[in-house]
């Protein structure tokens, strides 16, 4: 497959995920790797085969899931809020502030793939995002004033970035909400909780094992 | 149950090694590497036992930084987390003593490794950790059903764990010997005990994001001068090439005369 044309790549995405409900969120609906999709059953061989990397934007993640719904609920936070999904993978949480009324969206991500799942997740859910592929860079001040980082803290390097590109983006007036689902690397000592959910530990939809999912806010 | 177990980053057993000019060490340049194939069979049992007892499956292994990869591939068959502890060059000795320390941090109930790993072949890491940690031991575990049997086409583990007792079918010259060990113990496994699955997309994606810890063997308290000195390789003697000959007579006659096997 030509990986640098759209096209082609949501085709792909119609024909080998299912348009699914997260359960935290049922009123989103995502092109998702579900039990019953052609994706789920894939092996590395597959993947390679099809010219993708880790689709990470084709599950559901806990911490995205805790999000969208933090996002959802508490739209006093978001509404008329420029927002910046970093990581956004499925585009998830950048789904919900647009629903919450953000006044732009920008959906970031390192994985083209990622970008046109985002693009047919926003049309789904009939929603404006603007997604982008690329990545961070740390030292560079951002147009927005809210960022999300939703299951982004899941390993020691990243989430020692990540740290500390929060704590610059906390001199300069920016919101960050962290969503993580007790992945070790971030606790309370760090930032505050401002809410808590059981969200679905396994990345199907069905929610077999439920995972304590907390959600920080920096500001 | 928490079972410990290992997977050992060895050379990829399809491909040919080729020793450095100094003919004292192996090239690693160019080289693939794969999981221990003994410690994939230790992997299944350890998930196949937590099916049925419940607790948690840690991976460890013991070498280079890239070893990672193999702990990753383990936590996509669905063990919940890893350790890595990394190390230059690792002998049966310096892997059991690192073994070692680490069942004293997580204080497993059971730990089940390869019986060999297939780069030095040395078969003594288990053995040598259950003489360590003063644990019994049951080494070569196999399967009385076989790998063709509905137990194991059922994934019904091979290990029989009952009331603080594990019972293991062990593979012996010419037949089975029946063990049963008080645990904590040292399991050790052999090319019969089951056939390892393969991961799924849903759980490589979720091994991506599992935790792996890792130490150094300086952090472990673990001396990392290995006992062993590798004095030469040497190839196996090159096969020479075989000749057709004319008709059976020829053959007949270059047995006889020349081959002298008739």
């Amino acid at each position: 497959m030509d990986t640098d044309e759209e096209g082609p790549k949501e085709r792909w995405i119609h024909e080998y995920t299912r348009i699914e409900s997260p359960l935290l969120v049922p009123e989103l609906r995502l092109h998702l790797a579900t039990e019953t999709s052609c994706l789920w059953r894939a092996t590395d061989d597959d993947l390679r085969r099809w010219g993708i990397e880790d689709p990470f934007w084709a599950f559901a993640w806990p911490g995205g899931q805790a999000m969208a719904r933090f996002v959802l609920d508490q739209r006093v936070w978001f509404e008329g809020r420029a927002v910046l999904d970093y990581g956004t993978g499925s585009g998830i949480a950048a789904l919900a502030a647009a629903k919450s009324g953000a006044r732009s969206v920008r959906a970031l991500d390192h994985d083209p793939w990622s970008k046109v799942a985002v693009q047919l997740n926003a049309r789904l859910n009939d929603v404006n995002i603007f997604p982008e592929i690329g990545e961070i860079s740390y030292d560079k001040p951002i147009l927005e004033d809210t960022v999300l980082l939703a299951d982004m803290t899941y390993d020691a390097v990243t989430t020692a970035n990540i740290v500390q590109w929060v704590r610059t983006l906390q001199t300069r007036k920016v919101t960050v909400w962290i969503a993580d689902p007790g992945r070790g690397y971030i606790s309370e000592d760090l930032f505050p909780r401002v809410a808590t959910y059981s969200a679905p530990a396994d990345i199907d939809v069905n929610g077999a094992y439920m995972v304590r999912t907390h959600i920080y806010r920096v500001c | 149950m928490k079972i410990l177990v290992t997977v050992k980053r060895v050379t990829d057993y399809e491909r040919k090694v080729k020793i450095a000019p100094d003919g004292k060490s192996l090239l690693t340049d160019g080289m693939s590497f794969v999981a221990n194939p003994f410690d994939e069979i230790a992997v299944e049992e350890a998930l196949r036992l937590n099916k049925a007892h419940g607790g948690e499956v840690v991976v460890v292994s013991v070498g280079p930084k890239d070893s990672t990869q193999e702990i990753r591939k383990a936590l996509a068959m669905g063990a919940h987390r890893g350790i890595l502890v990394t190390a230059e060059t690792v002998d049966s000795d310096v892997y059991a003593r690192a073994l070692q320390q680490l069942v004293e941090k997580e204080q497993p109930e059971l730990v089940i490794m390869g019986k060999q790993n297939t780069d030095d072949d040395a078969n003594q890491e288990g053995q040598l950790l259950a003489g360590y940690l003063n644990w019994p031991q049951a080494t070569f575990a196999s399967k009385e059903a076989g790998l063709d049997s509905a137990d194991e086409k059922a994934q019904k583990p091979g290990l029989v764990v009952d009331n603080g007792q594990l019972t293991v079918v062990r593979e012996a010259d010419g037949g089975l010997e029946h063990l049963s060990v008080d645990l904590p113990a040292i399991v050790t496994t052999d090319l019969r005990l089951n056939q390892p699955r393969f991961a799924s997309l849903p759980g490589i994606m979720k091994a991506k994001k599992k935790k792996v810890e890792e130490f150094s063997l300086g952090d472990l308290g673990v001396d990392p001068a290995p006992k062993l000195t590798y004095v030469a390789y040497s190839e196996p003697k090159e096969r020479q090439a075989g000749q057709i000959v004319e008709n059976i007579d020829a053959l007949v006659d270059r047995l006889r005369n020349e081959a002298k096997v008739i």
